[in-house]
Protein backbone atom coordinates (compact mmCIF):
# COMPACT_ATOMS: atom_id res chain seq x y z
CA UNK A 1 0.00 0.00 0.00
CA UNK A 2 2.99 2.26 0.86
CA UNK A 3 5.00 1.25 -1.69
CA UNK A 4 1.66 2.06 -4.27
CA UNK A 5 1.43 5.42 -3.01
CA UNK A 6 4.58 6.31 -3.35
CA UNK A 7 4.86 5.63 -6.84
CA UNK A 8 1.51 7.31 -7.10
CA UNK A 9 3.02 10.52 -5.98
CA UNK A 10 6.35 10.19 -7.36
CA UNK A 11 4.21 10.10 -10.72
CA UNK A 12 2.28 12.52 -9.73
CA UNK A 13 5.62 14.96 -9.65
CA UNK A 14 7.13 13.96 -12.30
CA UNK A 15 3.48 14.73 -14.44
CA UNK A 16 3.83 17.94 -13.05
CA UNK A 17 7.44 18.90 -14.07
CA UNK A 18 7.08 17.55 -17.63
CA UNK A 19 3.43 19.97 -17.56
CA UNK A 20 5.41 23.18 -16.39
CA UNK A 21 8.66 22.39 -18.72
CA UNK A 22 5.94 22.17 -20.87
CA UNK A 23 4.10 25.49 -20.50
CA UNK A 24 7.34 27.18 -20.13
CA UNK A 25 8.99 25.81 -23.53
CA UNK A 26 5.63 26.83 -24.90
CA UNK A 27 5.32 30.32 -23.78
CA UNK A 28 8.86 31.04 -23.33
CA UNK A 29 11.42 29.52 -25.22
CA UNK A 30 9.62 28.41 -28.35
CA UNK A 31 8.69 32.25 -29.92
CA UNK A 32 12.05 33.32 -29.78
CA UNK A 33 11.66 36.23 -27.80
CA UNK A 34 8.73 36.50 -25.45
CA UNK A 35 8.96 39.84 -25.22
CA UNK A 36 8.11 40.40 -28.96
CA UNK A 37 5.54 38.37 -28.73
CA UNK A 38 4.03 40.54 -25.76
CA UNK A 39 4.79 43.98 -27.52
CA UNK A 40 4.36 43.05 -31.13
CA UNK A 41 7.00 42.95 -34.08
CA UNK A 42 6.51 46.86 -34.67
CA UNK A 43 7.85 47.72 -31.08
CA UNK A 44 11.27 49.79 -30.44
CA UNK A 45 14.10 48.25 -29.31
CA UNK A 46 14.57 49.96 -26.40
CA UNK A 47 10.76 48.92 -25.24
CA UNK A 48 11.68 45.54 -25.55
CA UNK A 49 14.64 45.97 -23.68
CA UNK A 50 13.04 47.73 -20.61
CA UNK A 51 10.32 44.90 -20.87
CA UNK A 52 12.80 41.81 -21.13
CA UNK A 53 14.92 43.58 -18.15
CA UNK A 54 11.49 44.06 -16.43
CA UNK A 55 10.22 40.39 -16.58
CA UNK A 56 13.82 38.92 -16.35
CA UNK A 57 13.20 38.12 -20.01
CA UNK A 58 17.56 38.52 -20.41
CA UNK A 59 18.24 35.66 -18.25
CA UNK A 60 19.51 32.20 -19.50
CA UNK A 61 15.89 30.50 -19.88
CA UNK A 62 16.52 27.31 -17.44
CA UNK A 63 17.53 30.08 -15.20
CA UNK A 64 13.78 31.43 -15.63
CA UNK A 65 12.32 28.09 -15.21
CA UNK A 66 13.97 26.97 -11.84
CA UNK A 67 12.79 30.71 -10.27
CA UNK A 68 9.36 30.23 -11.42
CA UNK A 69 9.11 26.63 -10.32
CA UNK A 70 10.33 27.85 -6.52
CA UNK A 71 8.39 30.84 -6.59
CA UNK A 72 5.25 27.83 -6.97
CA UNK A 73 6.87 26.53 -4.19
CA UNK A 74 6.51 30.16 -1.87
CA UNK A 75 3.18 30.99 -3.14
CA UNK A 76 4.84 33.91 -5.36
CA UNK A 77 4.25 33.73 -8.96
CA UNK A 78 5.16 36.15 -11.31
CA UNK A 79 3.76 40.12 -12.23
CA UNK A 80 1.13 40.89 -14.50
CA UNK A 81 2.53 42.64 -17.33
CA UNK A 82 -1.70 44.28 -17.85
CA UNK A 83 -2.49 44.79 -14.28
CA UNK A 84 0.77 45.70 -12.94
CA UNK A 85 -0.54 43.45 -9.97
CA UNK A 86 1.16 40.25 -8.62
CA UNK A 87 -0.41 37.12 -10.48
CA UNK A 88 -1.37 35.73 -6.87
CA UNK A 89 -3.92 38.72 -5.73
CA UNK A 90 -5.29 38.30 -9.55
CA UNK A 91 -5.91 34.29 -9.27
CA UNK A 92 -7.51 34.50 -5.53
CA UNK A 93 -9.79 37.66 -6.22
CA UNK A 94 -10.91 35.52 -9.77
CA UNK A 95 -11.12 32.60 -7.83
CA UNK A 96 -14.10 33.74 -5.91
CA UNK A 97 -16.18 33.84 -9.19
CA UNK A 98 -14.51 30.07 -10.33
CA UNK A 99 -14.68 28.39 -7.42
CA UNK A 100 -18.78 28.94 -6.94
CA UNK A 101 -19.02 28.72 -10.36
CA UNK A 102 -17.48 25.56 -10.78
CA UNK A 103 -18.74 23.82 -7.44
CA UNK A 104 -22.91 24.80 -7.97
CA UNK A 105 -22.40 23.42 -11.71
CA UNK A 106 -21.00 20.20 -10.25
CA UNK A 107 -23.41 19.93 -7.27
CA UNK A 108 -26.35 20.97 -9.92
CA UNK A 109 -24.97 18.15 -12.33
CA UNK A 110 -24.12 15.13 -9.20
CA UNK A 111 -27.42 15.79 -7.99
CA UNK A 112 -29.64 15.47 -11.54
CA UNK A 113 -27.53 13.19 -12.98
CA UNK A 114 -27.83 10.18 -10.02
CA UNK A 115 -30.82 10.11 -9.53
CA UNK A 116 -32.10 10.20 -12.91
CA UNK A 117 -29.28 7.22 -14.17
CA UNK A 118 -30.56 5.19 -11.20
CA UNK A 119 -34.43 5.76 -12.40
CA UNK A 120 -33.33 5.12 -15.70
CA UNK A 121 -31.66 2.22 -14.70
CA UNK A 122 -34.60 0.57 -12.42
CA UNK A 123 -36.87 1.00 -15.98
CA UNK A 124 -34.87 -0.07 -18.03
CA UNK A 125 -36.72 -0.38 -21.74
CA UNK A 126 -39.31 1.65 -20.29
CA UNK A 127 -40.52 4.67 -21.32
CA UNK A 128 -38.90 6.48 -17.99
CA UNK A 129 -35.66 5.10 -19.39
CA UNK A 130 -36.51 6.19 -22.97
CA UNK A 131 -37.01 9.85 -22.08
CA UNK A 132 -33.69 9.92 -19.70
CA UNK A 133 -31.70 8.36 -22.49
CA UNK A 134 -33.28 11.11 -24.99
CA UNK A 135 -31.89 13.62 -22.58
CA UNK A 136 -28.73 12.79 -22.25
CA UNK A 137 -28.10 12.34 -25.86
CA UNK A 138 -29.45 15.79 -26.32
CA UNK A 139 -27.86 17.37 -23.58
CA UNK A 140 -24.75 15.99 -24.57
CA UNK A 141 -24.80 17.15 -28.26
CA UNK A 142 -25.36 21.09 -26.94
CA UNK A 143 -22.44 22.84 -26.42
CA UNK A 144 -22.66 24.59 -23.06
CA UNK A 145 -21.65 28.32 -24.36
CA UNK A 146 -24.87 28.42 -26.41
CA UNK A 147 -27.35 26.66 -23.33
CA UNK A 148 -25.99 30.15 -21.81
CA UNK A 149 -27.01 32.30 -25.02
CA UNK A 150 -30.31 30.62 -24.66
CA UNK A 151 -30.26 30.99 -21.28
CA UNK A 152 -29.66 34.89 -21.80
CA UNK A 153 -32.13 35.00 -24.77
CA UNK A 154 -34.97 33.54 -22.15
CA UNK A 155 -34.30 34.52 -18.87
CA UNK A 156 -32.76 37.73 -19.28
CA UNK A 157 -34.05 39.64 -22.81
CA UNK A 158 -37.39 37.33 -22.75
CA UNK A 159 -38.52 37.24 -19.36
CA UNK A 160 -35.87 39.76 -17.47
CA UNK A 161 -35.79 37.44 -14.69
CA UNK A 162 -31.93 37.19 -14.53
CA UNK A 163 -29.20 39.28 -15.41
CA UNK A 164 -27.60 38.52 -19.03
CA UNK A 165 -23.86 38.79 -17.67
CA UNK A 166 -21.59 40.69 -15.61
CA UNK A 167 -21.01 40.30 -11.95
CA UNK A 168 -21.71 42.54 -9.23
CA UNK A 169 -19.55 40.88 -6.47
CA UNK A 170 -20.15 39.32 -3.30
CA UNK A 171 -19.63 42.72 -1.05
CA UNK A 172 -23.49 43.62 -2.45
CA UNK A 173 -24.58 40.86 -0.60
CA UNK A 174 -25.34 36.95 -2.02
CA UNK A 175 -28.52 37.85 -3.91
CA UNK A 176 -27.29 39.63 -6.47
CA UNK A 177 -24.19 37.74 -6.85
CA UNK A 178 -26.03 33.92 -6.36
CA UNK A 179 -28.48 35.82 -9.48
CA UNK A 180 -25.55 36.16 -11.53
CA UNK A 181 -24.20 32.72 -11.16
CA UNK A 182 -27.82 31.13 -11.80
CA UNK A 183 -27.38 30.77 -15.43
CA UNK A 184 -23.82 30.12 -15.69
CA UNK A 185 -24.18 27.36 -13.74
CA UNK A 186 -27.30 25.98 -15.70
CA UNK A 187 -25.19 26.22 -18.60
CA UNK A 188 -21.94 24.27 -17.38
CA UNK A 189 -23.80 21.69 -15.66
CA UNK A 190 -26.39 20.66 -18.13
CA UNK A 191 -23.92 18.83 -20.48
CA UNK A 192 -22.61 17.18 -18.07
CA UNK A 193 -25.21 16.17 -15.79
CA UNK A 194 -26.19 14.61 -19.47
CA UNK A 195 -23.54 12.15 -19.42
CA UNK A 196 -23.19 11.36 -15.78
CA UNK A 197 -26.71 10.17 -16.11
CA UNK A 198 -26.08 8.15 -18.72
CA UNK A 199 -22.85 6.60 -16.93
CA UNK A 200 -24.81 6.31 -13.57
CA UNK A 201 -27.53 4.19 -15.74
CA UNK A 202 -25.31 2.07 -17.01
CA UNK A 203 -23.04 1.10 -14.02
CA UNK A 204 -26.26 0.67 -12.31
CA UNK A 205 -27.71 -1.84 -14.83
CA UNK A 206 -24.15 -3.20 -14.27
CA UNK A 207 -24.53 -3.39 -10.96
CA UNK A 208 -27.83 -4.86 -11.06
CA UNK A 209 -26.93 -8.09 -12.90
CA UNK A 210 -24.12 -8.89 -10.59
CA UNK A 211 -24.17 -11.44 -8.40
CA UNK A 212 -24.29 -9.88 -5.01
CA UNK A 213 -27.25 -8.24 -6.08
CA UNK A 214 -28.94 -11.89 -6.51
CA UNK A 215 -27.72 -12.87 -3.08
CA UNK A 216 -28.41 -10.09 -1.14
CA UNK A 217 -31.97 -10.22 -2.52
CA UNK A 218 -31.85 -13.81 -1.56
CA UNK A 219 -31.03 -12.94 1.96
CA UNK A 220 -34.06 -11.02 2.15
CA UNK A 221 -32.94 -7.41 1.65
CA UNK A 222 -35.34 -4.84 0.84
CA UNK A 223 -35.29 -2.99 -2.42
CA UNK A 224 -33.98 -0.08 -1.22
CA UNK A 225 -31.24 -1.65 1.22
CA UNK A 226 -29.92 -3.49 -2.45
CA UNK A 227 -30.08 -0.37 -4.18
CA UNK A 228 -27.97 2.02 -1.39
CA UNK A 229 -25.75 -0.62 -0.21
CA UNK A 230 -25.05 -2.73 -3.23
CA UNK A 231 -25.83 -1.39 -6.31
CA UNK A 232 -24.81 2.53 -5.94
CA UNK A 233 -21.81 1.44 -4.05
CA UNK A 234 -20.64 -0.18 -6.49
CA UNK A 235 -21.56 1.45 -9.28
CA UNK A 236 -19.59 4.61 -7.61
CA UNK A 237 -16.32 2.89 -8.59
CA UNK A 238 -16.84 3.90 -12.72
CA UNK A 239 -18.99 7.26 -11.63
CA UNK A 240 -15.82 8.03 -9.40
CA UNK A 241 -13.45 8.26 -12.60
CA UNK A 242 -16.54 10.42 -14.53
CA UNK A 243 -16.93 13.10 -12.09
CA UNK A 244 -12.97 13.53 -11.02
CA UNK A 245 -13.04 14.12 -14.75
CA UNK A 246 -16.27 16.48 -15.05
CA UNK A 247 -14.58 18.47 -12.15
CA UNK A 248 -11.66 19.52 -14.22
CA UNK A 249 -14.00 19.67 -17.71
CA UNK A 250 -16.38 22.33 -15.65
CA UNK A 251 -13.26 24.25 -14.72
CA UNK A 252 -11.61 24.51 -17.96
CA UNK A 253 -15.54 24.79 -19.26
CA UNK A 254 -15.77 27.95 -17.49
CA UNK A 255 -13.19 29.47 -19.50
CA UNK A 256 -15.82 29.40 -22.48
CA UNK A 257 -19.22 30.35 -20.10
CA UNK A 258 -17.37 32.87 -18.05
CA UNK A 259 -16.72 34.51 -21.52
CA UNK A 260 -20.63 34.16 -22.42
CA UNK A 261 -21.79 36.15 -19.09
CA UNK A 262 -18.50 38.13 -19.07
CA UNK A 263 -18.12 37.05 -15.12
CA UNK A 264 -14.38 38.29 -13.84
CA UNK A 265 -13.33 34.61 -13.04
CA UNK A 266 -10.21 32.32 -13.58
CA UNK A 267 -11.25 31.53 -17.07
CA UNK A 268 -11.57 34.85 -17.90
CA UNK A 269 -8.69 36.15 -16.85
CA UNK A 270 -6.63 33.95 -18.71
CA UNK A 271 -8.56 34.41 -22.19
CA UNK A 272 -7.89 38.46 -21.80
CA UNK A 273 -4.05 37.46 -20.87
CA UNK A 274 -4.08 35.58 -24.21
CA UNK A 275 -5.91 37.86 -26.29
CA UNK A 276 -3.46 41.11 -24.13
CA UNK A 277 -0.50 38.75 -24.37
CA UNK A 278 0.28 38.82 -21.11
CA UNK A 279 2.58 35.81 -21.08
CA UNK A 280 3.12 35.99 -17.33
CA UNK A 281 -0.67 35.30 -16.44
CA UNK A 282 -1.28 33.12 -19.35
CA UNK A 283 1.43 30.71 -18.14
CA UNK A 284 0.85 31.01 -14.11
CA UNK A 285 -2.67 30.40 -14.60
CA UNK A 286 -2.19 27.72 -16.93
CA UNK A 287 0.01 25.70 -14.92
CA UNK A 288 -2.62 26.29 -11.93
CA UNK A 289 -5.34 24.77 -13.88
CA UNK A 290 -2.87 22.13 -14.53
CA UNK A 291 -1.93 21.03 -11.49
CA UNK A 292 -5.51 21.18 -10.45
CA UNK A 293 -6.05 18.68 -13.36
CA UNK A 294 -3.39 16.31 -11.75
CA UNK A 295 -4.44 16.40 -8.18
CA UNK A 296 -7.70 15.75 -8.32
CA UNK A 297 -6.89 12.75 -10.93
CA UNK A 298 -4.66 11.76 -8.28
CA UNK A 299 -7.07 12.54 -5.29
CA UNK A 300 -9.48 10.29 -7.41
CA UNK A 301 -7.01 7.34 -7.84
CA UNK A 302 -7.12 7.61 -3.95
CA UNK A 303 -11.01 8.11 -3.51
CA UNK A 304 -10.88 4.43 -5.49
CA UNK A 305 -9.17 2.61 -2.56
CA UNK A 306 -11.56 4.12 -0.07
CA UNK A 307 -14.70 2.88 -2.09
CA UNK A 308 -13.09 -0.11 -3.29
CA UNK A 309 -10.17 -1.79 -1.94
CA UNK A 310 -9.43 -4.07 -5.11
CA UNK A 311 -8.08 -1.92 -8.00
CA UNK A 312 -4.73 -1.22 -5.83
CA UNK A 313 -3.67 -4.84 -6.12
CA UNK A 314 -4.05 -4.33 -10.08
CA UNK A 315 -2.25 -1.20 -9.92
CA UNK B 1 -35.22 -12.83 -28.52
CA UNK B 2 -32.23 -11.78 -30.12
CA UNK B 3 -34.07 -9.52 -33.04
CA UNK B 4 -35.75 -6.44 -30.81
CA UNK B 5 -32.43 -6.07 -29.25
CA UNK B 6 -30.34 -5.95 -32.11
CA UNK B 7 -32.87 -3.51 -33.42
CA UNK B 8 -32.34 0.15 -31.42
CA UNK B 9 -28.56 0.09 -32.19
CA UNK B 10 -29.09 -0.40 -36.59
CA UNK B 11 -31.89 2.42 -35.74
CA UNK B 12 -28.77 4.36 -33.59
CA UNK B 13 -26.58 3.55 -36.27
CA UNK B 14 -28.61 4.50 -39.56
CA UNK B 15 -29.86 7.39 -37.89
CA UNK B 16 -26.40 8.68 -37.00
CA UNK B 17 -24.74 8.03 -40.23
CA UNK B 18 -27.79 10.02 -42.01
CA UNK B 19 -27.44 13.00 -39.99
CA UNK B 20 -23.59 12.72 -40.69
CA UNK B 21 -24.14 12.67 -44.30
CA UNK B 22 -26.78 15.42 -44.57
CA UNK B 23 -23.67 17.79 -42.88
CA UNK B 24 -21.08 16.20 -45.11
CA UNK B 25 -23.14 16.54 -48.25
CA UNK B 26 -24.30 20.54 -47.31
CA UNK B 27 -20.55 21.11 -46.54
CA UNK B 28 -19.65 19.69 -50.17
CA UNK B 29 -22.31 21.67 -51.72
CA UNK B 30 -21.07 24.57 -50.64
CA UNK B 31 -17.32 23.85 -52.64
CA UNK B 32 -19.51 24.69 -55.60
CA UNK B 33 -23.00 26.26 -54.77
CA UNK B 34 -24.48 28.17 -51.80
CA UNK B 35 -27.76 30.06 -51.83
CA UNK B 36 -25.84 33.22 -51.71
CA UNK B 37 -22.23 34.19 -51.88
CA UNK B 38 -21.25 33.11 -48.16
CA UNK B 39 -19.61 36.37 -47.46
CA UNK B 40 -21.85 38.82 -49.93
CA UNK B 41 -22.93 42.10 -47.64
CA UNK B 42 -26.07 43.39 -48.51
CA UNK B 43 -27.05 46.13 -45.71
CA UNK B 44 -30.14 46.30 -47.09
CA UNK B 45 -31.96 43.31 -46.02
CA UNK B 46 -29.59 43.30 -42.81
CA UNK B 47 -30.95 41.17 -40.03
CA UNK B 48 -34.12 39.51 -41.43
CA UNK B 49 -35.90 36.77 -40.27
CA UNK B 50 -36.23 33.13 -41.90
CA UNK B 51 -38.01 34.21 -45.36
CA UNK B 52 -38.69 32.44 -48.82
CA UNK B 53 -35.38 34.16 -50.39
CA UNK B 54 -33.32 33.46 -47.32
CA UNK B 55 -34.43 30.18 -45.49
CA UNK B 56 -32.76 31.12 -42.33
CA UNK B 57 -32.36 34.73 -42.54
CA UNK B 58 -29.43 37.19 -42.75
CA UNK B 59 -26.83 38.89 -40.46
CA UNK B 60 -25.70 41.86 -39.24
CA UNK B 61 -24.42 42.32 -42.62
CA UNK B 62 -27.17 41.15 -44.63
CA UNK B 63 -25.17 37.83 -45.48
CA UNK B 64 -27.34 34.74 -45.65
CA UNK B 65 -27.35 32.47 -42.63
CA UNK B 66 -27.61 29.39 -44.23
CA UNK B 67 -25.00 30.07 -46.91
CA UNK B 68 -22.66 30.77 -44.06
CA UNK B 69 -23.56 28.07 -41.94
CA UNK B 70 -22.88 25.92 -44.64
CA UNK B 71 -19.58 26.84 -45.72
CA UNK B 72 -18.79 26.90 -41.40
CA UNK B 73 -19.80 22.86 -41.64
CA UNK B 74 -16.71 23.22 -43.90
CA UNK B 75 -14.90 24.52 -40.91
CA UNK B 76 -15.48 21.84 -38.10
CA UNK B 77 -15.42 18.92 -40.81
CA UNK B 78 -11.99 20.01 -41.46
CA UNK B 79 -10.75 20.55 -37.65
CA UNK B 80 -12.26 17.33 -37.08
CA UNK B 81 -11.18 15.30 -39.59
CA UNK B 82 -7.61 16.59 -38.88
CA UNK B 83 -7.32 16.71 -35.15
CA UNK B 84 -8.94 13.24 -35.12
CA UNK B 85 -5.91 11.92 -37.76
CA UNK B 86 -3.11 13.41 -35.71
CA UNK B 87 -4.59 11.46 -33.08
CA UNK B 88 -5.48 8.21 -34.54
CA UNK B 89 -2.13 7.79 -36.50
CA UNK B 90 0.61 9.25 -33.79
CA UNK B 91 -1.70 7.82 -30.41
CA UNK B 92 -2.58 3.84 -32.72
CA UNK B 93 1.85 3.77 -33.42
CA UNK B 94 2.68 5.15 -29.53
CA UNK B 95 0.07 3.18 -27.65
CA UNK B 96 0.45 -0.34 -29.69
CA UNK B 97 4.56 0.37 -29.73
CA UNK B 98 3.71 0.78 -25.34
CA UNK B 99 1.66 -3.03 -25.97
CA UNK B 100 4.64 -4.68 -27.56
CA UNK B 101 7.45 -3.15 -25.96
CA UNK B 102 6.29 -3.28 -22.53
CA UNK B 103 9.35 -2.39 -20.13
CA UNK B 104 10.74 1.46 -20.57
CA UNK B 105 8.50 2.62 -23.49
CA UNK B 106 5.13 1.71 -22.14
CA UNK B 107 6.76 3.63 -18.72
CA UNK B 108 7.42 6.38 -21.22
CA UNK B 109 4.43 6.24 -23.14
CA UNK B 110 2.54 6.04 -20.29
CA UNK B 111 3.72 9.09 -18.89
CA UNK B 112 3.45 10.77 -22.02
CA UNK B 113 0.17 10.51 -22.39
CA UNK B 114 -0.64 11.27 -18.57
CA UNK B 115 0.91 14.88 -19.08
CA UNK B 116 -0.98 15.46 -22.39
CA UNK B 117 -4.49 14.33 -20.74
CA UNK B 118 -3.51 17.20 -17.75
CA UNK B 119 -3.81 19.75 -20.50
CA UNK B 120 -7.37 20.40 -20.73
CA UNK B 121 -8.51 20.93 -24.35
CA UNK B 122 -9.40 24.88 -24.18
CA UNK B 123 -6.14 25.25 -22.03
CA UNK B 124 -3.58 23.86 -24.53
CA UNK B 125 -5.42 26.14 -27.44
CA UNK B 126 -5.40 29.20 -25.45
CA UNK B 127 -1.37 28.17 -24.88
CA UNK B 128 -1.44 27.77 -29.12
CA UNK B 129 -3.44 31.13 -29.72
CA UNK B 130 -0.96 32.64 -27.13
CA UNK B 131 1.82 32.73 -29.32
CA UNK B 132 0.63 31.99 -32.61
CA UNK B 133 -2.35 34.17 -32.66
CA UNK B 134 -5.87 33.66 -33.51
CA UNK B 135 -6.18 30.74 -36.49
CA UNK B 136 -7.66 27.17 -37.56
CA UNK B 137 -4.65 25.88 -36.35
CA UNK B 138 -5.00 26.26 -32.36
CA UNK B 139 -7.85 24.05 -32.59
CA UNK B 140 -6.22 21.47 -35.04
CA UNK B 141 -3.28 21.32 -32.67
CA UNK B 142 -4.99 21.32 -29.69
CA UNK B 143 -7.81 19.20 -30.41
CA UNK B 144 -5.22 16.53 -32.09
CA UNK B 145 -2.59 16.57 -29.75
CA UNK B 146 -4.98 15.81 -27.01
CA UNK B 147 -6.51 12.93 -29.19
CA UNK B 148 -2.94 11.42 -29.12
CA UNK B 149 -3.59 10.69 -25.15
CA UNK B 150 -6.40 9.07 -25.61
CA UNK B 151 -5.70 7.08 -29.01
CA UNK B 152 -2.55 6.41 -27.11
CA UNK B 153 -4.75 4.75 -24.16
CA UNK B 154 -7.23 3.31 -26.21
CA UNK B 155 -4.88 1.95 -28.53
CA UNK B 156 -2.64 0.73 -25.82
CA UNK B 157 -4.93 -0.70 -23.22
CA UNK B 158 -6.98 -2.51 -26.55
CA UNK B 159 -3.63 -4.09 -27.74
CA UNK B 160 -2.43 -5.60 -24.41
CA UNK B 161 -5.95 -7.27 -24.55
CA UNK B 162 -4.66 -8.80 -28.11
CA UNK B 163 -1.21 -9.47 -27.11
CA UNK B 164 -2.13 -11.57 -24.19
CA UNK B 165 -4.17 -14.13 -26.75
CA UNK B 166 -2.32 -17.61 -27.50
CA UNK B 167 -2.47 -16.05 -31.54
CA UNK B 168 0.03 -13.20 -30.94
CA UNK B 169 2.05 -15.52 -29.18
CA UNK B 170 1.77 -18.15 -32.10
CA UNK B 171 3.01 -15.72 -34.39
CA UNK B 172 5.66 -14.69 -32.27
CA UNK B 173 6.72 -18.75 -32.20
CA UNK B 174 6.67 -19.06 -35.70
CA UNK B 175 9.42 -16.02 -36.09
CA UNK B 176 7.31 -13.07 -37.02
CA UNK B 177 8.80 -9.66 -35.09
CA UNK B 178 6.82 -7.60 -33.10
CA UNK B 179 5.92 -4.98 -35.56
CA UNK B 180 4.88 -7.68 -37.45
CA UNK B 181 2.91 -8.86 -35.33
CA UNK B 182 1.12 -5.98 -34.59
CA UNK B 183 0.45 -4.81 -38.25
CA UNK B 184 -0.79 -8.60 -38.94
CA UNK B 185 -2.70 -9.38 -35.97
CA UNK B 186 -2.84 -6.81 -33.73
CA UNK B 187 -4.42 -3.43 -35.75
CA UNK B 188 -6.70 -5.82 -37.51
CA UNK B 189 -7.88 -6.53 -33.77
CA UNK B 190 -8.41 -3.20 -32.21
CA UNK B 191 -9.25 -1.64 -35.81
CA UNK B 192 -13.52 -1.88 -34.38
CA UNK B 193 -12.21 0.11 -30.63
CA UNK B 194 -10.21 3.26 -32.77
CA UNK B 195 -13.27 3.28 -35.16
CA UNK B 196 -15.74 4.09 -32.16
CA UNK B 197 -13.30 6.50 -30.74
CA UNK B 198 -12.97 8.33 -33.72
CA UNK B 199 -16.17 8.82 -33.91
CA UNK B 200 -16.44 10.10 -30.52
CA UNK B 201 -13.38 12.32 -30.54
CA UNK B 202 -14.88 13.93 -33.69
CA UNK B 203 -18.17 14.77 -31.81
CA UNK B 204 -15.92 16.51 -29.45
CA UNK B 205 -13.60 18.22 -32.23
CA UNK B 206 -16.91 19.86 -33.44
CA UNK B 207 -17.86 20.84 -29.89
CA UNK B 208 -14.35 22.40 -28.99
CA UNK B 209 -13.73 24.23 -32.07
CA UNK B 210 -17.01 25.77 -32.11
CA UNK B 211 -16.22 26.39 -28.12
CA UNK B 212 -12.97 28.35 -29.46
CA UNK B 213 -14.28 30.01 -32.75
CA UNK B 214 -16.53 31.55 -30.49
CA UNK B 215 -14.08 33.02 -28.16
CA UNK B 216 -12.27 34.06 -31.66
CA UNK B 217 -9.14 31.98 -31.15
CA UNK B 218 -10.29 29.61 -34.40
CA UNK B 219 -10.90 30.58 -37.68
CA UNK B 220 -10.37 34.28 -38.72
CA UNK B 221 -13.09 36.28 -39.90
CA UNK B 222 -14.59 36.78 -42.24
CA UNK B 223 -14.88 32.93 -42.69
CA UNK B 224 -17.66 32.15 -41.50
CA UNK B 225 -17.45 29.47 -38.56
CA UNK B 226 -20.62 28.21 -36.67
CA UNK B 227 -18.79 29.33 -33.22
CA UNK B 228 -17.96 32.64 -34.13
CA UNK B 229 -21.77 33.28 -35.63
CA UNK B 230 -22.81 32.51 -31.91
CA UNK B 231 -20.66 34.72 -30.70
CA UNK B 232 -22.24 38.09 -33.11
CA UNK B 233 -25.67 37.03 -33.03
CA UNK B 234 -25.18 37.08 -28.76
CA UNK B 235 -24.46 41.43 -29.34
CA UNK B 236 -27.73 41.01 -31.53
CA UNK B 237 -30.15 38.98 -29.54
CA UNK B 238 -32.97 41.78 -28.60
CA UNK B 239 -32.83 42.83 -32.65
CA UNK B 240 -32.81 39.45 -34.23
CA UNK B 241 -32.94 36.30 -31.96
CA UNK B 242 -33.22 33.43 -34.48
CA UNK B 243 -29.24 34.19 -35.12
CA UNK B 244 -28.22 32.89 -31.77
CA UNK B 245 -30.66 29.66 -32.76
CA UNK B 246 -29.20 28.31 -36.15
CA UNK B 247 -25.60 27.83 -35.66
CA UNK B 248 -26.42 26.38 -32.28
CA UNK B 249 -28.98 23.98 -33.84
CA UNK B 250 -26.27 23.14 -36.73
CA UNK B 251 -23.63 22.31 -33.98
CA UNK B 252 -26.11 20.49 -31.25
CA UNK B 253 -27.13 18.59 -34.65
CA UNK B 254 -23.56 17.58 -36.01
CA UNK B 255 -22.77 16.15 -32.56
CA UNK B 256 -25.89 14.74 -31.97
CA UNK B 257 -25.23 12.91 -34.94
CA UNK B 258 -22.07 12.11 -34.70
CA UNK B 259 -22.61 10.96 -31.27
CA UNK B 260 -25.36 8.20 -32.38
CA UNK B 261 -23.19 7.26 -34.80
CA UNK B 262 -20.36 6.42 -32.57
CA UNK B 263 -22.93 4.40 -30.27
CA UNK B 264 -24.19 2.75 -33.15
CA UNK B 265 -21.07 0.87 -34.30
CA UNK B 266 -19.81 0.69 -31.00
CA UNK B 267 -23.15 -1.97 -30.27
CA UNK B 268 -22.31 -2.90 -33.78
CA UNK B 269 -18.58 -3.77 -33.37
CA UNK B 270 -17.86 -3.75 -29.85
CA UNK B 271 -20.63 -4.28 -27.58
CA UNK B 272 -18.10 -4.71 -24.74
CA UNK B 273 -16.77 -1.19 -24.78
CA UNK B 274 -18.65 0.16 -21.94
CA UNK B 275 -20.14 4.40 -21.84
CA UNK B 276 -17.36 5.47 -19.41
CA UNK B 277 -14.69 4.80 -22.54
CA UNK B 278 -16.82 7.56 -24.60
CA UNK B 279 -16.21 10.49 -23.79
CA UNK B 280 -12.98 12.41 -22.09
CA UNK B 281 -13.03 15.68 -22.62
Amino acid sequence: MLAWLVRRLLALAATLLVASAVIFIVLEVLPGDPAIVMLGIEAREDTLAALRAELGFDRPPLERYLGWVAGFFVGELGQSHTYAVPVVGLVTERLRVTVPLAFSAFALATLVAIPLGTFAAMRRGRAGDWGVMAFSQLGMAVPNFWIGILGILVFAVGLGWLPAGGFPGWSQGAGPAVAALVLPALALALPEAAILSRVTRSAVLESLGADFVRTARAKGRGEGGVLTRHVLRNALIPMTTLMGLQFTILLAGSIVVENVFSLPGLGRLVFQAVIQRDLIVVRDVTMLIVAFVVVVNFAVDMLYVLIDPRPQAAA
Amino acid sequence: MIAPRRRRPVGRLAVGAAIAAVIVLLAMVSLVWTPFPADRMAISVRLQGPSALHWLGTDQFGRDVLSRLMVGARNSIAVGLLAVGIGLAVGTALGTWAAARRGWVDGIVARLADVIFAFPLVVSALLASAILGPGVVNPVLAIGIFNVSVFTRVSRAAAMQVWGLEYTRAALAIGKGPLRVTLDHVLPNIAPVLIVQATASFAIAVLVEAALSYLGLSVRPPAPSWGRMLFDAQTLMALAPTLAIFPGLAIALAVFGLNLLGDGMRDALDPRLADTARREV
